[in-house]
């Protein structure tokens, strides 16, 4: 029988655990919202960090005021929203021995400013669904996300002519849905999980598939109301809620050291770092904007915790 | 050279460091108040009470820009029809300060620390990282009781009959999908309970104040289109 074993030696000759130079991701949403609104772009050297965006009504009545009558003038029906881009940071920083020693990698921190930023500005839309007022939240408090409340909701949009629907809920809702849709006995309407295509088009993300021609969308930040007992979830049509960022190449001249992230335009990225105390800091800069475009196109859906 | 005897006396080092205890939330959220939307409207104990939604002052949200202050965003709101509750207003006596903070942290995202907004009637109890939410239902009707009393939010019989008029047909809906399934207690509570509140909405009608008169124009000198003579 050996004397030398795995456990006699580990003491002096081995470690408990050895490193995996690996980074795993722990559990994190990896949805982005902006595929729910309209992008408009933003133009960087207007003079404004407000953009206005301009509407039109392009359907007027006709009049028929009868023959060898003149009609009275019809005034074109406007409308105008606003998007305000502001700064949000991200800011890590790390000392040079936390470094030498791979305890971090400056990979994984810089990677995590791109993911970081995907949450934030879907998290800035998730919030919007409470101020829709055009069309009365359905729903009941206390009362788990069901069929009849998403076909509700469903319908007054559809009344309100809004179309191209989109449903965006907390994953909780989403798991009462699911269960709402299973007990339904002889439902017309098929629940179509989403597929690989459909989730490379859509950036991947928050689409969970589509019912009843609603693209179903989830995030974590959608937020809780009535005293913490719901989640305010909310379906909206296309051009509901406008979206945009504020690109930000212009800074790079004036910025020390930028780097901004490849494939993204919107985000700068500093060292900030500081040498004399054996520290490594970078910021990372983003300029984003929502806002609702047409109230009448969205509704709050109300549904328990 | 200073001839003054002094003494040191050894202190224990101090190990202390304060401490306070966080909430674990899976959501920092934004500094909100309150506003209520004109038919988000329910019946408590046969009194219509006002459904409360939040007013977030979020950065880059629907024009909010923290140096100009909240009233930007107030302003689009009210024009939507809403109406706003300020904290600090004199109309909410001893509610005024109704919205209050907790710090807390996100356990999920590298423990980030912030302020938790919520109402001064909500109180968390934690265990671990588990948030059971406690509501002073009494002090929370009584707010928005006083908000309805004191005219911030208003309620007449046309914006009632609207909401009883959805409600209505929620439970319809509710009753037909319901319908070839199996009578349980708890399925016939829900709807008896259901039923009751709407039956107290339409009893109240008759205690709020009914539409005014529409001013309406002469119409031989009414300036408007029609769409056809005659």
């Amino acid at each position: 029988m050996a004397t030398d074993t795995y456990a006699s030696l580990n003491g002096n000759l081995g470690i408990a655990a050895y490193l995996n130079f690996k980074f795993m991701q722990l559990l994190h949403d990896i949805g982005d919202l902006k595929s729910v609104c309209t992008y408009l772009p933003f133009t960087p050297d207007a003079g404004s960090a407000s953009m206005k965006i301009r509407q039109v009504q392009p359907v007027d009545p006709f009049t028929a005021p009868g023959e060898d009558t003149a009609p009275a003038i019809t005034s074109t029906t406007t409308g105008s929203a606003t998007i305000t881009v502001a700064k949000a940071n991200l800011y890590r920083s790390m000392t040079d021995l936390a470094l030498i020693t791979n305890e971090i990698d400056v990979e994984v921190a810089v990677a995590s400013f791109a993911k970081s930023l995907v949450y934030y500005r879907s998290s800035l839309i998730a919030a919007l669904g409470a101020g829709f007022t055009s069309n009365t939240a359905v729903g009941s408090t206390g009362v788990a996300l069901s069929v009849d409340t998403v076909l509700a909701a469903q319908f007054a949009l559809q009344v309100a002519n809004a179309n191209q629907l989109k449903l965006v809920m907390h994953q909780k809702s989403l798991g009462d849905l699911q269960q709402s849709v299973r007990s339904e006995t002889g439902t017309p309407f098929s629940w179509d999980p989403a597929s690989l295509d459909l989730i490379k088009a859509k950036d991947f993300g928050t689409i969970q598939g589509s019912w009843n021609g609603i693209e179903l969308h989830t995030h974590k930040s959608v937020p809780k109301i009535n005293t913490n007992a719901d989640y305010s979830n909310f379906m909206v049509g296309d051009q509901a809620i406008g979206f945009t960022e504020a690109p930000v190449r212009l800074l790079a001249q004036y910025a020390f050291n930028p780097q901004i992230l490849a494939g993204e335009e919107a985000m700068i990225c500093q060292d900030l770092s500081t040498e004399s105390k054996g520290s490594r800091s970078w910021i990372c800069h983003y300029y984003p904007g929502v806002a609702e475009l047409e109230d009448a196109r969205g509704i709050q859906i109300v549904s328990g915790v | 050279m200073n001839f003054e005897a002094k003494r040191f006396t050894p202190q224990p080092e101090s190990q202390k460091t304060d401490t306070w205890d966080l909430l674990p939330v899976n959501r920092i959220n934004n500094k909100h108040e309150l506003m209520h939307k004109p038919g988000d409207w329910e019946i408590v104990d046969g009194e219509w009470l006002p459904i409360l939604s939040p007013l977030y002052f979020s950065p880059s949200s629907n024009g909010y820009v923290a140096s100009e202050g909240p009233e930007h965003i107030r302003a689009y709101h009210r024009n939507k029809g809403c109406s706003i509750i300020p904290p600090g207003s004199a109309l909410l006596e001893e509610y005024a300060d109704y919205m209050g903070t907790i710090p807390c942290y996100n356990p999920e995202m590298s423990n980030s620390l912030g302020k938790y907004w919520c109402s001064i009637f909500e109180t968390p109890d934690v265990v671990g990282t588990d948030v059971m939410w406690n509501l002073d239902v009494e002090e929370w009707n009584k707010f928005r009781k006083l908000l309805v009393k004191n005219g911030i939010v208003r309620l007449n019989q046309t914006i009632a009959r609207s909401v009883i008029q959805r409600k209505q047909k929620a439970l319809s809906a509710l009753e037909n999908s319901v319908a070839g399934l199996p009578k349980t207690e708890s399925r016939t509570a829900m709807l008896e309970k259901a039923r009751t509140a709407l039956q107290h909405m339409k009893d109240s009608l008759k205690t709020l104040d009914a539409p005014v008169q529409a001013s309406q124009k002469n119409r031989k000198n009414a300036k408007f289109q029609v769409e056809k003579e005659g």
